[in-house]
């Protein structure tokens, strides 16, 4: 069904926006599941403070309309942008029809990946975007590791 | 086939389902973390779906302590972590309400399949992320289930 959420792994980033000058970028944090080689992220949705107003790090999270003030991009690791400056709200589900973004699935580099506000009179600095990204484990992946 | 990758045609088709709730004290803190109880039907089941049910309910008299259900709106401050057997957290810190399906309230409206987690229930919680005036109430969820 098309649009239906399959939950296969979740994992939530509480990305803290500093600022929220015109053009502020906040780049991704590293995140030690995302960064393994045989995770391969298929979905992400943001929540607003309408779902969520607090993360668990305590950090008050954007609203509605702070979200249409910020944009997302996505690099893999083959430097390609696999989303680029899509805006927040277009992630939320709550007010896409409960649509939840999906992709092939493709290996995320946070570091490389980003936030940015575009607009400083909607977004409130020291908001929390909260970002949750449903994943896999490519069990075909080979590791060198022993 | 990638790994994991389980589709139920029309979700939601009951397969099997049990509701569970989680009981939130009128002392709850931020940072607490509430466990759902044991329960043996879990342990011989893997869980395809997932589902809050913030207003079905008014009242649940097997859970006379509690003064009333969860409403989305005390939800706001709740995520829930679903954690594997293997000790795998398949779900971290997700908003409740990212599974709420109603439609008239803006705050997730969409249905949400898991892809066969074989889960710990009592390993599985809520983290509360905010001190709260909220009296007794319970999260009331429902878990679809194949058996194994």
């Amino acid at each position: 069904m098309y649009g239906v959420p399959n939950y296969h792994n979740i994992i939530c980033v509480d990305a803290l926006l500093t600022s929220n000058a015109d053009g502020y970028v906040l780049q991704l944090n590293d995140n030690p599941i995302i960064r393994q080689p045989n995770v391969l992220i298929t979905g992400v949705e943001i929540y607003t403070a309408s779902q969520f107003t607090k993360t668990p790090a305590a950090n008050t999270v954007i609203t509605e309309a702070a979200a249409k003030g910020i944009v997302l991009t996505l690099q893999d690791d083959k430097n390609q942008y696999k989303v680029f400056e899509i805006p927040v709200l277009a992630l939320n589900p709550a007010v896409n029809n409960g649509v939840s973004r999906e992709f092939e699935p493709f290996r995320l580099v946070m570091q490389n990946s980003y936030l940015k506000v575009t607009d400083a009179a909607v977004v409130t600095a020291n908001r929390s975007v909260y970002i949750a990204f449903n994943y896999i484990i490519d069990k075909a992946h080979k590791t060198t590791r022993k | 086939m990638l790994p994991g990758n389980f589709n139920l045609q029309a979700f939601p088709r009951i397969v099997y389902s049990k509701d569970v709730v989680i009981v939130v004290p009128s002392t709850a803190q931020k940072g607490n973390l509430f466990f759902f109880a044991p329960d043996d039907i879990f342990n011989n089941s893997y869980i395809v779906g997932l589902k809050f049910n913030p207003q079905e309910l008014s009242n649940k008299v097997d859970y006379p302590a509690t003064d009333r259900t969860a409403t989305e709106d005390d939800a706001l401050t709740a995520a829930i972590t679903l954690v594997e057997k293997s000790g795998t957290q398949r779900i971290k810190d997700m908003p409740v309400n990212a599974f709420n399906q109603h439609a008239t309230n803006k705050y997730a409206n969409k249905i949400n399949k898991l892809a066969k987690y074989d889960i710990n229930i009592v390993k599985s919680f809520i983290t509360w992320c905010d001190a709260s005036p909220t009296k007794n109430l319970y999260f009331y969820f429902t878990f679809y289930y194949l058996k194994k």
